[in-house]
């Protein structure tokens, strides 16, 4: 014969690959046989090249999967038997089986709660089924120059300007925030009347920008013309009950009346924007001569606009802004100011816009702490993972003689490792499993915990069981595949001498797993001790005003020109009763976002641009009832009849407008929305907004009329009683007007909710955290203390004592603690530094506070190790050495 | 279950394995069904058949003898078991019955 020719080598190498190797020599030897034949036949290319053809051809089910089903075959008994043999393990540790499971199910559930959480954060507005291509208009205000706002409401010209003057511009629409008193004569239940503040008066484009499916109705005409009003689903139960509401006629404020024409579905929890009433935008056209068409200046309109799909957005931005500069140009010159317009993605607004006139700033979620959360997920279950490795490594010495024998058997090593995967299959299943229940159980607790409530049908998902089973399949492989390596890899010849192999490379990545543990347990403890402090700061912190013991009550929503004779009235009615101390009226509470900007300037010298400020309408009492100071000069006065002319600033405002100290802007005049007036007052900053909000300059106007909160300060206890009382002068003087009142400390301090809910669930993690690794260091440590039973035997007949034998068994882990905190310290500052940033008003770390969280540490470490060096050093030495 | 079920080309690779008997080899099948039926078979495809007709009891396998050619490589016999040629003739037997049952052969017929 001659040189025989060679198939090709990788179309071999490939066939070897796929093909059960008991079938293996037969294929191969027809597929030569035929390349011979062809080799004579066809030559040698083409021969090559039908071999490989013929190869591929062997690559389908029929034969690979032959290959699955007889690995499937020959092992199975041997897979019962692993099986079993890990349940006989399992049993004979119970305790350490208990700790495996209970940390790998604590990590996973722990992980599975925080990442549906995650998900939930980050499926705000997906359900619109063209989130993708809208955009929200962002309004950037600049004066002289420099930022001074940025809002989440623009002006209502945007719109139709993009709209006809970009085709990739399909549609846009825009929605003005209201609210007042809505009502309705019932024929059943006569007048029901509520205060509503979630109105919207949208443009009829809302519909097909937006997925918010109307329930009747038809979208192309419910917001067509004038007085038109369209519902949810829940206010129609509120105010109609079972009764159809489509034709009926409510009243906004008492005098303007809508008809129903449509109900559309509730607004999911996970939109950015959520309302119950929309009016029909001609309604507001028509009370404004149009100006909520034309208005440059007006900014109060959330505008959405919906792109054509695959549209440059940074392209479309930049023809914008030189639109912008060609056609509004003159007119910001006039005012020394600029207006930017940003097109901002929709999906992003919820995690990441921190604009003013949010529609829900108190929902805004933080893309921040999805990240920290996220990562605490990770660190916890990658702790319960470290605890499953470092415990199966230390067992390792236990199983020696098992694995010695197997050998001996004739066991393979690729046949061990499966006996121990199948053995971190087991553990992972039952982890699993619980894990499902833990998250099934403590979903209601943990939703009401994050402040968001989630539905459970929102977690129970395809992709939450996806989720499962990547965790389930990344825990039995990875951390089944170490010990599986380091146990199959005994000498079976040593092994069964009795020579115990220490393996230091072990011990090594032993301990710098344990290590790493307590790293994240000691960054995440004084991340919460941190949080809290912050969090105590600045719910603690002096405000500069006294909002204890207020009671607020919603101002009635119609105000006719009566308005402000009936308040005063109403007012000394309301004081004459025992326990209410003072009542103000005025237009913004503290802590209730001012939307009243304007341009304040100078009547003579000062900066030569516009300052901006909020601006607040108040009447006599409100400095005194609320205890504000004043820096210089006089509060509103009854004295004084012309208060209209009169203005009193803050500090922060007098600065601004470059008065050297605030005596000397008393008798200054001011330009202030077109009026000029003069300075009576100064006021000492304090905190309107959060400590999350830097002070900013603010100006006091007395405008009584235009009040929409009642404040009373109270003297008793007895706000039931008070509220009762105050209920009849107030039925008398506004009628059909519902009481809403709270608390406004309450109201206050919600703007910290969402970091009191973060803090909440930053230290529930913290604690499983720790917990999970706390239950590794106390397995690790009583499996190495039962490793030594003998040393401590011989160690206490010569003449050790107990607590040096603790202490001898202790070092070890207390040295691995302390290191842990050496690395930690550095990191948790860092990391908290930063967060801490993000506060205009924030505590400084104390140092002190690592090494109470240091210490803590060491103590839980010493505890969870202590609880088993102990026992094993008070044991009776007679006891454990009479084996030998 | 009803009875077995064998498909057309199962039908043909196994009628070949009971032809060829010492010689019925994956290739050898192969040539077999070019001669004696004029029909292209691929070899993956004859593979697949037998190791289905082996999974059915229908033929059983074993290796034979090294040979120099087919780069030393062994071939995969297979035989037909009493449970193939009972398939193989039942199957036949039932073509006949529904043969006979054609009108207009009867007629031509002898």
């Amino acid at each position: 014969m001659k040189v025989p020719v060679q198939p090709p080598h990788l179309a071999l190498r490939f066939l070897q690959w796929f093909c059960p190797p008991s079938l293996y020599e037969g294929i191969e030897g027809d597929l030569m046989e035929a390349f011979e034949e062809d080799v004579s036949r066809v030559g040698v290319k083409r021969a090559r090249r039908k071999y490989i053809r013929n190869v591929f051809r062997f690559f389908r089910p029929g034969i690979v999967f032959r290959n699955r089903f007889l690995i499937q075959l020959i092992p199975r008994d041997m897979i019962f038997n692993y099986l079993k043999t890990a349940l006989r393990n399992f049993l004979k540790h119970k305790s350490f089986t208990a700790l495996n499971i209970i940390g790998l199910a604590l990590g996973m559930a722990a992980s599975l709660l925080i990442l549906q959480y995650v998900k939930y954060e980050r499926s705000f507005d997906a359900f619109h089924s063209k989130a993708e291509d809208i955009y929200r208009i962002q309004y950037n205000g600049y004066h002289n120059g420099e930022l001074s706002f940025e809002c989440a409401a623009a002006v209502p010209a945007v719109g139709p300007a993009l709209k006809n003057n970009f085709p990739e511009v399909k549609r846009f629409t825009r929605l003005f925030p209201v609210s007042g008193v809505v009502s309705y004569e019932s024929p059943e239940h006569g007048l029901l009347s509520f205060q509503e503040t979630k109105m919207q008066i949208t443009d009829s484009s809302v519909f097909e920008v937006f997925d918010f499916p109307l329930v009747k109705g038809d979208k192309l005409t419910v917001l067509a013309g004038p007085n038109k009003v369209v519902i949810s689903e829940k206010a129609a139960k509120k105010y109609f009950g079972d009764a159809d509401p489509i034709g009926k006629t409510i009243t906004w404020n008492g005098d303007q009346k809508f008809e129903v024409t449509g109900v559309f579905k509730d607004i999911p929890s996970n939109s950015h924007i959520k309302f119950d009433f929309m009016i029909s935008y001609p309604t507001l056209n028509r009370q404004t001569n149009n100006e909520s068409e034309t208005a440059w200046g007006w900014y109060d309109f959330n505008t959405y606009v919906l792109l054509e799909p695959g549209t440059d957005v940074n392209v479309l931005q930049s023809k914008w802004d030189s639109y912008l500069e060609n056609t509004r140009g003159e007119a910001w010159k006039k005012y020394n100011s600029r207006q930017e317009f940003l097109l901002r993605p929709l999906l992003d607004i919820h995690l990441k816009a921190k604009l003013l006139q949010e529609s829900e700033p108190d929902e805004l979620g933080d893309n921040d702490s999805v990240y920290a959360l996220t990562f605490i997920a990770l660190f916890i279950l990658i702790i319960a993972w470290v605890n499953y490795v470092n415990l199966a490594t230390a067992r390792s010495f236990d199983r020696t003689n098992e694995v010695g024998v197997r050998k001996a058997m004739g066991a393979q090593k690729n046949q061990l490792m499966y006996q121990f995967l199948a053995e971190s299959f087991l553990m992972n299943l039952l982890a699993a499993t619980i894990a499902i229940l833990i998250v099934r159980l403590a979903w209601p607790t943990f939703s009401e915990l994050t402040g968001r409530t989630i539905p459970l049908d929102f977690i129970l998902q395809n992709d939450f069981w996806v989720l499962v089973i990547i965790l389930f399949g990344i825990g039995t492989v990875f951390a089944g595949f170490y010990p599986a390596i380091i146990l199959s890899s005994f000498k079976p010849v040593a092994v069964l001498k009795g020579k115990v192999v220490h393996n230091t490379q072990g011990n090594v990545l032993r301990k710098s797993l344990v290590v790493f543990q307590f790293v994240a347990s000691v960054v995440l403890i004084s991340g919460s001790i941190i949080v809290y402090q912050q969090l105590r700061f600045m719910q603690s912190t002096n405000l500069g005003i006294d909002i204890t013991k207020t009671l607020v009550i919603k101002g009635p929503g119609a105000k006719d020109s009566t308005y402000s004779k009936k308040m005063e009235s109403f007012k000394s009615e309301v004081l004459r009763i025992a326990g209410v101390k003072s009542m103000t009226a005025s237009t913004n509470v503290p802590g209730d976002e001012i939307y009243w900007a304007n341009g304040i300037k100078r009547l003579v010298g000062g900066p030569e641009s516009t300052i901006s400020g909020y601006s607040v309408g108040i009447d006599h009492d409100y400095i005194p009832s609320f205890e504000l100071k004043l820096a210089a000069g006089r509060a509103f006065d009854r004295a004084h009849t012309n208060e209209a002319k009169s203005v009193i600033l803050n500090k922060a405002m007098t600065d601004a407008l470059g008065y050297k100290d605030p005596k000397a802007a008393i008798g200054e005049k001011v330009i202030h929305g077109g009026d000029t007036l003069e300075i009576v007052g100064v006021l000492e900053n304090y905190h309107q907004m959060s400590l999350k909000e830097a002070v900013g300059p603010l100006v006091f106007r007395f405008s009584p009329e235009f009040s929409s909160f009642y404040a009373f300060k109270l003297e008793s206890n007895d706000t039931r009683g008070i509220l009762a009382q105050i209920e009849d002068p107030w039925k008398a003087f506004f009628p059909g007007n519902p009481m809403d009142y709270f608390f406004l400390d309450q109201f206050f301090n919600r703007q910290y909710e969402k970091d009191r809910q973060f803090g909440n669930v930053f230290t529930l993690f913290t604690g499983m955290a720790i917990f999970v690794a706390c239950l590794g260091l106390f397995g690790l440590a009583s499996f190495l203390t039962i490793q030594r039973t003998k040393e401590i035997g011989v160690r206490k007949v010569l003449g050790s004592t107990v607590g040096q034998i603790v202490l001898l068994l202790s070092k070890g882990f207390i040295q691995l603690v302390l290191i842990a905190n050496l690395i930690a310290w550095p990191l948790a500052w860092w990391m908290m530094d930063r967060w801490l940033q993000s506060f205009p008003y924030h505590i400084s770390i104390n140092p002190f506070l690592f090494v109470i969280a240091g210490v803590g540490v060491v103590l839980i470490a010493f505890v969870s190790v202590g609880f088993q060096t102990v026992k094993a050093a008070r044991s009776n030495p007679a006891q454990t050495l009479k084996y030998e | 279950m009803g009875k077995e079920y064998l498909g057309e080309f199962e039908e043909l690779v196994l009628t070949m394995v009971g032809i060829l008997q010492e010689e019925a080899y994956g290739n050898a099948i192969v040539t077999e069904i070019k001669e004696r039926v004029g029909r292209d078979s691929n070899l993956s495809a004859v593979h697949v058949t037998l190791y289905r007709l082996e999974d059915k009891g229908y033929v059983k396998s074993g290796m034979g003898g090294a040979t120099h050619a087919r780069g030393g490589r062994r071939k995969r016999i297979f035989t037909i078991t009493n449970a193939g040629m009972a398939m193989l003739r039942s199957m036949k037997e039932s073509r006949m019955d529904l043969w006979k049952l054609i009108p207009q052969l009867k007629m031509v017929g002898y």
